[in-house]
């Protein structure tokens, strides 16, 4: 991205050296940006934690892609003129059909399936007739455009109508009373799929009334295989995701190394409001207790759970919890109904906005051990060195002094759960923002 | 029996159904011209520009080297772009259409 940048902004004849795994990636971006025939080299993976040695050996040695002597390729890609098929500005149009040849229901799953349009479990298929009767449950037009998805900042935006979006929900095997909840997903713009190396996923809450209205389940067992609509509205989500940005395919718009099992369902649920001692959390983040919302959270992966507040080290219990995330993906507690009150019984955290401050100021760690972590030497010393606050101030810490892990604006709070037990976790994740249901009623 | 169980029924009789393509509408593509290239990086300056994968700066570091010793002619600096990996750095950006004719950036991903 940065090469094309320099090629064309500043007019300065620019080389990538990427490693292996991302050949196709680069490739694939170069296309889409508008520079095809873009110049690469590549070097084995992994670079990080080789010695001076290694390191050397990759730059004496052959280009693992192209199977040429690598600095050989880098000189060349400097130097060599440029071919007609370089220097040409041509416009290329793209588009997708709406329909797919006529075929018997068999036939079509075998071509979604390879066409990487399913999460590789059976899909229902997308007829024009169960499309039409998902679009009975929007007032919205089918050719009304919702907006564009895109696999990672960087990458391409694809757009997509209301039409389009029913079509996911189909093949997920959602009701059409559930649309609402899936053009809401759908229009937040906030990818399930993100093609991030950290095999994020995506989470999905859901607040209101709606959640009565279509059957959601917020008990027991509600992040789990044991609800319709949670079921099916979390996988239209997945399915969504990657068909409307044009793809989620391993090693080209996907690049998650271990990938994400959350993902299957992208984490689906509502808000346990009736049984929550607390203001739920779509009315936190501004709406009101009438409005039905869902609210998004990205780069789920870690999760950490404990059983209850023991009476004596239960602030300790907490702090290890938060300090075994990692300092760059702040927590989202999920707590079961008991343990919500339990908060107030030991901590007197009779809001919400008080249990945060806690946390927030409980999740600290010296600012020599913080500052060494690689997530925030790539994402947070940047920003900070550019004088960015509260991260400025957080750099002139003395190494062994505590600074907060986390901001407090990026910690939450859900409360879920059917109270068998006083179970609950911490998710590292990012919330990111809540997005009206009714607008898509 | 409704409208669209008529239909449903209609088609199967074939044995064939009309679907829709799940897929988003991609933007067109404008293609950028590149920047014309020098014959020779002899006497002319290149950036090599760390965009901060883990130990890039080290990998650099022997590229740098590489060139000390198989194009002495070259003369070499080696730069941290600013900001997140996402981010373009105008400034350094700048100073390299200034000083130099061509730039490296590593690692990239």
């Amino acid at each position: 991205m940065h090469c094309i940048t320099l090629e064309t902004q500043y007019g300065v004849p620019t080389v990538g050296v990427h490693a292996k795994p991302f050949a196709s990636v680069v490739r694939s971006v170069a296309y889409t940006k508008g520079m095809p025939h873009q110049r690469f080299a590549f070097v084995p993976m992994p670079v990080m934690g080789k010695t001076s040695a290694e390191l050397k050996a990759y730059i004496d040695g052959i280009d693992p892609v192209t199977g040429k002597p690598l600095m050989e390729e880098v000189v060349e890609a400097l130097t060599k003129p440029l071919s007609d098929e370089e220097t040409q500005k041509i416009k290329i149009d793209r588009s997708t059909p709406r329909l797919i040849d006529p075929d018997n229901e068999s036939n079509l799953q075998r071509l979604f399936l390879d066409n990487g349009w399913t999460d590789h479990l059976p899909i229902v298929v997308p007829t024009e007739e169960r499309v039409a009767a998902m679009l009975s449950g929007t007032r919205r037009k089918a050719d009304e455009v919702v907006g564009t998805m895109r696999p990672t900042r960087t990458r391409e935006g694809w757009q997509f109508t209301v039409e389009k979006v029913a079509v996911n929900a189909v093949m997920a095997g959602a009701k059409p009373e559930y649309l609402p909840v899936i053009l809401a997903l759908a229009a937040s713009e906030v990818t399930a799929r993100p093609s991030t190396t950290t095999s994020g996923a995506t989470m999905a809450v859901i607040n209101g009334p709606i959640r009565h209205q279509i059957g959601m389940n917020w008990g027991i067992g509600a992040m789990g295989p044991y609800n319709h609509a949670n079921a099916t509205i979390g996988r239209a989500f997945g399915l969504l995701s990657q068909n409307l940005q044009g793809g989620s395919v391993p090693g080209e718009t996907y690049m998650g190394s271990q990938g994400n099992n959350y993902a299957y369902n992208s984490i689906t649920y509502a808000e346990n409001e009736e049984r929550s001692p607390w203001t739920p959390l779509h009315v936190q983040h501004g709406f009101n207790t009438s409005d039905s919302v869902v609210s998004l959270f990205r780069h789920c992966r870690t999760t950490s759970f404990q059983m209850g507040l023991r009476e004596k080290h239960w602030r300790d219990h907490v702090q290890y919890l938060l300090r075994g995330l990692n300092p760059h993906t702040p927590p989202t507690l999920i707590l079961d109904p008991i343990v919500a009150r339990q908060f107030i019984d030991r901590g007197g955290f009779d809001t919400k906005d008080k249990l945060i401050q806690w946390i927030y100021e409980q999740a600290t760690m010296p600012a020599g051990i913080y500052w060494d972590d690689q997530l925030i030497q790539n994402y947070i010393h940047p920003r900070a060195v550019k004088g960015e606050e509260p991260y400025a101030t957080k750099l002139k810490a003395a190494a062994d002094e505590l600074v907060p892990m986390f901001r407090l604006d990026e910690i939450e709070v859900v409360v879920v759960g059917g109270e068998t037990n006083g179970y609950w976790r911490v998710m590292g994740c990012n919330y990111d923002k809540s997005v009206s249901i009714d607008a898509w009623r | 029996m409704n409208q669209s169980e008529t239909i449903e029924s209609v088609v199967s009789a074939n044995g064939k159904v009309s679907a829709l393509n799940p897929m988003g509408y991609p933007p067109t593509i404008e293609q950028l011209g590149m920047a014309p290239r020098f014959e020779s990086l002899n006497d002319k300056t290149i950036y090599l520009v760390d965009v901060h994968f883990v130990d890039g700066d080290k990998l650099l570091q022997q590229m740098q080297a590489w060139f000390a010793e198989h194009l002495p002619r070259a003369r070499t600096i080696l730069a941290s772009k600013a900001g997140v990996y996402t981010e373009d750095d105008p400034k350094l950006f700048s100073e390299i259409r200034e000083h130099a004719a061509a730039a490296i950036m590593a690692v990239g991903h």
